[in-house]
C-alpha cells in the first residue's frame, strides 16, 4: 500500500496529470474497500449536481476575454491617470492594477502575461531597479486572489458546501470574508513600495493619457465590479447568474461594442478558456470520487480524533495548520489543494471552531503565498519564462514580498475579526 | 500523408472550437435568459437549472479532453523542471502510459455505470433517460486515453529515433 | 455484515444521534455480526446519487423523502400529495391503512424499510401575506428539484412552480429567485429560511414524512435471529422519531411566532378551491401512471367519507 502510494507520488513528482493521480487514488481506494469500481462515474457526475459551479467557466470566460482585449492597458492608464502624482506611483498602479485583474481571472498566470508585459517595461524605464520589478510582477500576479468574483474563492465555498459542516458556507459570505485580508495585503504592499521608491526621482507625467480621458477609455470596464458585487448584494442576482450577466457583458462590450476581439479569434480565446475550466472541473470531479473512498473509510473522523488528542488549543491548532498550509502551497497547484486537503480539513478545523468562512481565507491567503515559495511556485516560472530570466534571481528578488505577505498570513490567522467582521451575523 | 493528417488535426480543432463555443454560448444565453424571464415575464424555463448543470459537466469534460489533446492538465512538475532531457523524454512516455490505462480504466467503469443507469431507466428533466446525459463521461475518459496514447507514442517515437545507432 | 446507510441530516442533528444509538444497540446484540455505519450531511450526495451507489452496492440503503423514492416505488409520492390532508387525525386515519400497504410494495420493490417518520405539513411562507390563491399569482413558488408531482399540480393551480436544490432556496429567497416556499416550521428554522419571510399561512399544503430503507438483497445476508433485531430496533427508533415529531413542530411553530413571523389563515372556501383544481392534476398524474391510481382513489374516498361523516 505504502509502495503504492510512494509510486503515485513519484508519477506526480514526474509530471503525470494530477487528475489521474487522484483518479489512480480513488479506484485504489474504491477496490480495497470492495466497492463497485463504477462509484467513480458517480461521484463524477455529481458535478452536474453542485449548485454556483456555473459560475467558474462563466468567469472564466469574462476573465480570459479582458486579458486579450485592450483592458488591460486602460486599466493601467487608468490607475496611472488617479496616482501619477505620488512618488512611486507606478509600482502602486501594478499593484492595484494586477489585484482587480486577479479577481478576475483566478490568479491563473494570465495576469503576469497580460499585465506584466505593460508594467514590466513601464517600471524599467521609470527607473525602479530590476530585482524590485521582477518581485512585484511576480507578486501581484496572485494579489488579489482574497476579492470577489476569484475562482479559488468560489471554488473553497463549492467544496466546503460538499462537506457540508452544520452551517453553510455562502459564496456571497466568501466574497465579503475576503474584503478585508485582501486589502490588508494590498496596503502592506503598497506601502512597501512607496517606501522603496521614496529615493526615486518624482516621476514625470508619466501618465499616457489625462484622468479624463482614462476615466472615458475604461467607462466600459469600470462597472464590472458594480455589475458583480452590486448585483449579488443588492440581492439582484445569485452567484452564478452574476456570472453569465458578467460574461455577456463582457463578450458584448468587447466583441461587439470596442470590437477589439473579432469573431475569428473569439474561438481561440474560449479554447484556452476552456482549457482551464476542464482542467479544474476533471481535478474537481475525480477529487469527488477520492474524498467519497476517505469518507467511506470514515477517514475525516480519524484525523479528527488524532489531531485532537495531540494538539490541545485552537492557537496550536492554527499555527500547525499554517505550516502545513505553506507547505502544501509549495507542492501543489492551488485548485488541487482546495479539492483534496479542504474536505479533510475543515471538518478538523471547525471541532477546533475556527469558522469556515475564516478558514477559506487563511486556506487561500497561505495558497497564495505557496505561488512565490520557491522551489516550485508556479508565478516563480510563468515569470521566468516570461521575462526570461533565471529562476534563482526571481527566488531572490521576489523575498521580501514574501515575507510581508507572511506577515499577513499571520494577522489573518491570528485575527479573525479581519475575516469575519464584516460578514456579521 | 503527413499534409493528410495534419489536416486531420486542423479538422479536429475546428470542431473542439465549435464544440466548446456552441457549449458556452449556448450556457450563457440560457443563464441570462432565466433571469430576464424571471424578472420581466414570471417565468422562465422549469428545466433550465437542471439543464444548466448538465451543461456544465460536459462543458468541463470537453475542456478536460482538449486540454489532454494540448498536454495542458495541470500537473506538479518538479522534477521534470530539474531532469535532462533525454530524461524527459523516458519520464513523459511513463506519465503518459500511466495516464491512459487510469483513463481506460475509468472509462470501462463509466461505461458500466451508463449502462447500470440505462437498465434501471433513471430518468433527468423530467422524462428524459439520464444514460444520454452520463454517457459523456466514459466517452471523455475515452478519448483523454486516446490522447495519452497518442502522445506517449510520438515520446515513444522520438525516443528510438534519438537513440545513437550503435552505444 | 455491515450496512451503510446514507442521509441529508446533518451530522449532530438529535435525528443523527438517535440512529446511532440504534445502530450501538444492533452491534451489542447480535455480538457484532451486524454493523450500522451512517453517512450523514448528504456526503454521499442528494437522494438520487444516493440511490445510485445503493444500486452499485456501495451503500445498502438510507433515509429518504417519499419523492426521492419515487424513482424506485411510485406510490410513495402518495403521502406528500399537495392539498390532500386536513388535519394530523387525517393523516392518522389513513396511515394506519396504508402504512403497511406502502411497505409491502417497498418490499417488492427490493428494499426492506422500518416505518415512516413524520415531519410535519408543509405551510406557505413568504414575504406577502397569502390568504387566497390569487395572492400567489406572479410569484415564484419553490418546489423541491425532481418532484414533478407537485410542480405539475402547482402549474395546474395556474402559479410558476421553481425547482431549486434545498441548498439554494437560503439565496433564492433573498435574491428573489423564489418568492413562496412550502416547508415545515422544523425545516424553516434548521435551513434558517425563516429569516428571509415575513409570512405564514397557517394551512396544511403538503405532508411530509421520510421513509428508512435497506436493500433488500444485503438485508437478506444477515441471520434470521439478527434480522429481527434489526427490524425492532429500527422501527422502534423510526416510531419514535414519528412521535416526537408533533412535539418539535409545536415548538418550532412557537418559535416561528417569537422570531415576529406572522401569522394568516385562508380566507374560507379558499383551500378548498385549490383541492378542488389540484385534483383535476392529481386524477390525471395517476392517470398517467405516476402512482397508481387504485391507491389514490381508496384515500381520497377514505377521506371524503371522513369528512362528510364528521360534518353532522
Ligand atoms: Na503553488
Ligand atoms: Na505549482
Amino acid at each position: 500500500m505504502l509502495l503504492i502510494a510512494l509510486g503515485l507520488f513519484l508519477l506526480a513528482l514526474l509530471g503525470a496529470p494530477l487528475f489521474a493521480i487522484i483518479a489512480a487514488g480513488a479506484l485504489l481506494g474504491y477496490q480495497r474497500a470492495e466497492i463497485d469500481l463504477a462509484a467513480l462515474a458517480v461521484e463524477v457526475f455529481r458535478l452536474a449536481e453542485m449548485p454556483v459551479l456555473l459560475a467558474i467557466p462563466l468567469f472564466t470566460l469574462a476573465g480570459y476575454l479582458l486579458g486579450e482585449s485592450g483592458a488591460p492597458r486602460r486599466l493601467v492608464n487608468l490607475t496611472q491617470a488617479l496616482f501619477g502624482w505620488l512618488p512611486g506611483s507606478l509600482a502602486a498602479v501594478a499593484l492595484v492594477a494586477c489585484a482587480f485583474f486577479t479577481a478576475f481571472t483566478g490568479a491563473s498566470g494570465v495576469t503576469i502575461v497580460a499585465l506584466g508585459a505593460l508594467l514590466y517595461p513601464a517600471l524599467q524605464q521609470a527607473g525602479y531597479d530590476e530585482h524590485f520589478n521582477l518581485g512585484l510582477i511576480t507578486t501581484s500576479g496572485s494579489l488579489g486572489l482574497l476579492f470577489a468574483p476569484s475562482l479559488p474563492l468560489i471554488l473553497y465555498g463549492i467544496v466546503a458546501q460538499q462537506t457540508e459542516v452544520g452551517r453553510g458556507v455562502g459564496i456571497d459570505q466568501l466574497f465579503v470574508a475576503g474584503l478585508l485580508p485582501g486589502l490588508l495585503m494590498l496596503v502592506l504592499l503598497l506601502g512597501y513600495a512607496f517606501w522603496h521608491s521614496r529615493r526615486l526621482p518624482r516621476e514625470r507625467k508619466t501618465a499616457a493619457v489625462g484622468p479624463g480621458r482614462a476615466l472615458v477609455d475604461a467607462a466600459w470596464e469600470l462597472p464590472l465590479p458594480f455589475i458583480v458585487l452590486g448585483g449579488i448584494y443588492s440581492g439582484y442576482f445569485a452567484v452564478s447568474e452574476a456570472a453569465a450577466v458578467t460574461a455577456l457583458y463582457v463578450l458584448v462590450v468587447e466583441v461587439v461594442i470596442l470590437r477589439e476581439i473579432t469573431l475569428l479569434q473569439l474561438p481561440g480565446i474560449v479554447r484556452q478558456a476552456m482549457v482551464m475550466v476542464g482542467g479544474i472541473l476533471i481535478i474537481l470531479g475525480v477529487s469527488l470520487a477520492s474524498t467519497n473512498v476517505l469518507i467511506d473509510a470514515g477517514v475525516p473522523e480519524r484525523l479528527f480524533d488524532w489531531v485532537q488528542a495531540h494538539v490541545s488549543s485552537r492557537l496550536t491548532f492554527l499555527l500547525w495548520l499554517n505550516l502545513f498550509l505553506l507547505l502544501l502551497g509549495c507542492l501543489l497547484d492551488i485548485f488541487s489543494a482546495l479539492v483534496l486537503v479542504v474536505p479533510l480539513i475543515l471538518p478538523v478545523a471547525v471541532g477546533f471552531n475556527v469558522d469556515p468562512l475564516h478558514l477559506g481565507i487563511i486556506f487561500l491567503a497561505n495558497m497564495q503565498i505557496g505561488y512565490l515559495t520557491p522551489p516550485v511556485g508556479l508565478n516563480l516560472f510563468i515569470a521566468s519564462y516570461r521575462f526570461d530570466q533565471p529562476i534563482l534571481t526571481l527566488y531572490r528578488a521576489t523575498l521580501p514580498f514574501l515575507l510581508l505577505l507572511l506577515f499577513c498570513v499571520l494577522l489573518i490567522t491570528y485575527w479573525p475579526w479581519l475575516s469575519l467582521g464584516l460578514v456579521g451575523g | 500523408m503527413t499534409r493528410f493528417f495534419a489536416g486531420l488535426e486542423r479538422l479536429g480543432r475546428g470542431l473542439e472550437n465549435l464544440l466548446l463555443c456552441a457549449l458556452l454560448l449556448v450556457m450563457v444565453a440560457l443563464a441570462v435568459w432565466q433571469i430576464i424571464a424571471r424578472n420581466f415575464f414570471d417565468g422562465g424555463f422549469l428545466w433550465a437549472d437542471e439543464f444548466l448543470k448538465l451543461l456544465l459537466l460536459w462543458l468541463g469534460l470537453a475542456g478536460a479532453v482538449v486540454a489532454s489533446g494540448e498536454g495542458k492538465q495541470i500537473k506538479i512538475d518538479v522534477l521534470s523542471r530539474f531532469l535532462p532531457e533525454r530524461f524527459t523524454a523516458l519520464s513523459e512516455l511513463v506519465t503518459a502510459l500511466f495516464t491512459a490505462a487510469v483513463c481506460v480504466l475509468c472509462a470501462w467503469h463509466a461505461g458500466r455505470f451508463v449502462l447500470m443507469e440505462r437498465d434501471f431507466g433513471s430518468t433527468l428533466l423530467g422524462n428524459l433517460p439520464a444514460w444520454i446525459f452520463q454517457a459523456a463521461i466514459p466517452l471523455a475518459f475515452g478519448l483523454i486515453a486516446v490522447r495519452y496514447l497518442a502522445a506517449a507514442g510520438r515520446r515513444l517515437f522520438e525516443l528510438i529515433a534519438k537513440e545513437p545507432p550503435c552505444s | 455484515v455491515t450496512l451503510k446507510l446514507g442521509t441529508l441530516a446533518p451530522e449532530g442533528a438529535a435525528w443523527m444521534n438517535e440512529m446511532r444509538r440504534g445502530a450501538t444497540e444492533i452491534k451489542e446484540r447480535t455480538a457484532g455480526r451486524v454493523e450500522i455505519k451512517l453517512y450523514g450531511g448528504g456526503v454521499m450526495g442528494n437522494e438520487k446519487s444516493m440511490l445510485r451507489k445503493i444500486r452499485i452496492g456501495q451503500l445498502q440503503g438510507g433515509a429518504f423523502t417519499g419523492g426521492g423514492l419515487a424513482d424506485v416505488y411510485p406510490d410513495l409520492s402518495l403521502y406528500g400529495l399537495p392539498l390532500l390532508f386536513d388535519s394530523l387525525e387525517e393523516i392518522d386515519a389513513v396511515r394506519a391503512d396504508f402504512d403497511p400497504l406502502l411497505r409491502a410494495g417497498l418490499e417488492e420493490h427490493g428494499f426492506v424499510s422500518f416505518g415512516f417518520a413524520e415531519g410535519g405539513f408543509a405551510l406557505l411562507m413568504g414575504n406577502r401575506p397569502i390568504v387566497r390563491l390569487d395572492d400567489m399569482k406572479g410569484q415564484k413558488l419553490w418546489v423541491p428539484e425532481g418532484d414533478t408531482v407537485t410542480s405539475a399540480v402547482m402549474e395546474e393551480l395556474g402559479l410558476s412552480p421553481i425547482s431549486l436544490p434545498i441548498s439554494d432556496v437560503l439565496t433564492g429567497l433573498q435574491t428573489g429567485l423564489v418568492h413562496i416556499v412550502g416547508v415545515s416550521p422544523i425545516g424553516a428554522l434548521a435551513f434558517q429560511w425563516h429569516t428571509k419571510v415575513k409570512y405564514v399561512t397557517e394551512a396544511p399544503m403538503a405532508y411530509l414524512c421520510a421513509v428508512l430503507v435497506i436493500d433488500r438483497k444485503a438485508f437478506d445476508k444477515i441471520d434470521e435471529a439478527d434480522r429481527l433485531i434489526v427490524r425492532e430496533v429500527m422501527e422502534r427508533v423510526y416510531q419514535g422519531f414519528d412521535r416526537q415529531n408533533r412535539l418539535d413542530e409545536a415548538a418550532a411553530l412557537a418559535a416561528l411566532r417569537k422570531q415576529g413571523l406572522n401569522f394568516v389563515t385562508p380566507q374560507s372556501g379558499e383551500v378548498a378551491r385549490m383541492r378542488e383544481r389540484a385534483q383535476g392534476a392529481m386524477e390525471r398524474l395517476s392517470a398517467q401512471g405516476a402512482y397508481s391510481p387504485e391507491l389514490y382513489r381508496r384515500i381520497v374516498d377514505l377521506l371524503r367519507e371522513r369528512r362528510s361523516g364528521s360534518k353532522p
